[in-house]
């Protein structure tokens, strides 16, 4: 599709781009997540091939949900919000080419790096030396897009939106250079610079901002644009959107040691963690507050709008998840819940139910609009998807509970001479009819994300280059 | 102590901030900024406006007023 050189059309062709793009990696990087849930619930399927093995398919979809379907879905509703919020063009000329194709070639990277094995070992940092200058190199690029598309903007205000975005995109430059500091040796393999308790703090420290600001702070920008658009309501509260702003910047960046507790951190930095994520709850449940009650007299829209769905039950996912995160901060809790299934439903709570969703939300609202359409192909498969995706996401969490509770107290369980009562093996045993829930809960998700590519694909098809240039066009 | 002193650092940091960015701006100010998704999309807007009653331009009288209330007429069905 053509795009209009004008200076006073928005540039929705990188916004296209990334938006396609979102899906398809959707589609590849939940694929591999069922894959390995299947991997777990019949092992054979690791087919004694190192390159198909647990181990290193499991950061493979991690990366890609994260970094290709999550990041993409951020660069594309980020260009798309910060061009109509300051009602200018992007910055940046070939700059803005750049991120997208700098961006697929980091994808590129991981999608083959993984598989041979070459990792940091360190848990969403796994990408090695070469693709992780590669990564901190398009980042750049992005903030300098970004904020120089802030910098040139034609309104008064920064929208509260972009500061959330804003902050995204420095805090995640920040902690993956800091992360990655290491001493290479060749091309894929290198040396953290850090070593023993300081390289697992410096590591937890990335691994909790990677959700605190990736995924969370950046979707944040994304609910605080989509959310009004779609109720046809402004924001509830503004000034609780600015207090929401810095009081989650202030707490996030602290929280990361809870996921070292016991261990040989010093004590005080693990209750430093602690304390911090139990505070972090109030910033979290204000901005969840604050998304919800922007429905205030649009409640009704809810029945016949599968898109508003999408997004007030991804923020619902997000009032419950971090609600679940301090608990489970609790060093008396987390001594139950930590290594055990709970955690991976906890994240899973968050991923599926907040970042997905508020995803499929956002590109449900901007596709139609960036390719010319009045809506998508097909309204009645959004909602399938938003039933397929709810139920899903509901079997996954419930199912990892039940299995992290239950593998808990079996790991903790002593006789009355003080040695175990169960081996890990019977704890495994116990967890397979979990795993088989999981699997299904993830078959659910993966339907309604095949379902998202073909009303996508359908829209796509059916492009009004006309329409879409009409819409890109600013006063 | 070391606790005390991080949690210090950032409750003072974040009065300051917040302070910083909601001091000295008028309610008018922050419509405006409210108002920013609904700026550039007037169909979206109309709706708005139609069901809340505030005006796209952050003005304190409805309808797409120019900031002077003068065309709180236009605001109709």
């Amino acid at each position: 599709m053509s795009t209009t050189n004008s200076e006073r059309a928005y540039d929705y062709r990188v916004v296209r781009q990334f938006a396609v793009m979102t899906v398809v990696w959707g589609v590849i990087g939940m694929a591999m997540g069922v894959f390995i849930a299947s991997q777990l619930v019949w092992p054979a399927l690791n087919f004694d091939l190192e390159w198909t093995s647990f181990g290193r398919l499991r950061p493979l979809h991690t990366s890609l949900v994260i970094f290709a379907f999550g990041g993409c879905g951020l660069f594309a509703t980020s260009y798309y919000t910060v061009q109509r919020t300051c009602q200018t063009r992007l910055f940046g000329g070939p700059l803005i080419a750049f991120t997208f194709w700098g961006w697929q070639a980091v994808i590129a990277i991981m999608l083959v790096s993984l598989p041979l094995g070459y990792t940091t070992t360190k848990e969403y940092a796994e990408i090695e030396f070469t693709g992780a200058v590669v990564m901190a190199i398009v980042w750049v690029a992005y903030a300098v897009v970004f904020f120089g598309t802030v910098m040139k903007r034609q309104t008064k205000h920064i929208y509260v939106g972009n500061w959330f975005f804003g902050a995204f995109i420095l805090a995640t430059a920040m902690l993956h250079i800091v992360n990655h500091l290491a001493i290479p040796v060749g091309w894929f393999k290198s040396y953290s610079i850090y070593s023993g308790a300081t390289d697992a703090m410096v590591q937890w420290w990335y691994g909790h901002n990677a959700v605190g600001f990736f995924l969370t702070t950046g979707f944040l920008g994304m609910m605080y644009y989509f959310v009004p658009k779609q109720a046809d309501r402004p924001v509830y509260s503004y000034r609780l959107s600015i207090v929401h702003f810095w009081a989650l910047i202030t707490l996030y960046i602290w929280a990361g040691p809870h996921h070292l507790h016991y261990t040989a951190l010093p004590d005080w930095a693990q209750t430093l963690g602690m304390v911090m994520s139990i505070i972090l709850l109030a910033p979290s449940w204000g901005g969840m507050i604050n998304g919800m009650m922007t429905l205030s007299g649009a409640w009704h829209k809810l029945r016949t709008d599968p898109i508003l769905r999408f997004l007030v039950v991804s923020l619902a996912f997000y009032g419950m998840s971090t609600f679940e995160g301090p608990m489970m901060a609790i060093k008396t809790v987390n001594a139950l819940s930590h290594y055990t299934d709970w955690t991976i439903g906890h994240v899973h709570a968050g991923a599926l139910g907040w970042v997905a969703m508020i995803t499929f939300g956002a590109l449900y609202h901007m596709i139609p609009k960036v390719f010319g359409r009045e809506q998508m192909h097909s309204v009645a498969l959004i909602n399938l998807h938003f039933w397929l995706a709810t139920i899903g996401t509901v079997l996954y969490i419930a199912a990892m509970w039940v299995n992290g509770i239950m593998q808990g107290l079996m790991w903790r369980a002593t006789n009355e001479d003080g040695t175990l009562t169960y081996s890990f093996v019977e704890a495994l045993e116990a967890s397979h009819a979990g795993f088989l829930v999981r699997l299904i809960g993830g078959l659910f998700f993966l339907t309604g994300m095949l379902l998202m590519a073909w009303n996508t694909w359908c829209t796509v098809r059916q492009a009004n280059p006309a329409a879409s240039q009409a819409h890109a066009q600013f006063a | 102590m070391a606790n005390e002193l991080w949690l210090l650092t950032c409750v003072t940091l974040f009065i300051t901030a917040v302070q910083f960015c909601l001091s000295g701006k008028s309610q008018r100010g922050l419509d405006e900024a409210t108002m920013l998704p609904f700026a550039d999309d007037p169909e979206v807007a109309r709706r708005m406006e139609l069901a809340t009653g505030r005006s796209r331009t952050g003005c304190p009288c409805p309808g797409s007023c120019a900031g002077h209330c003068e065309d709180w007429g236009s605001f109709t069905a």
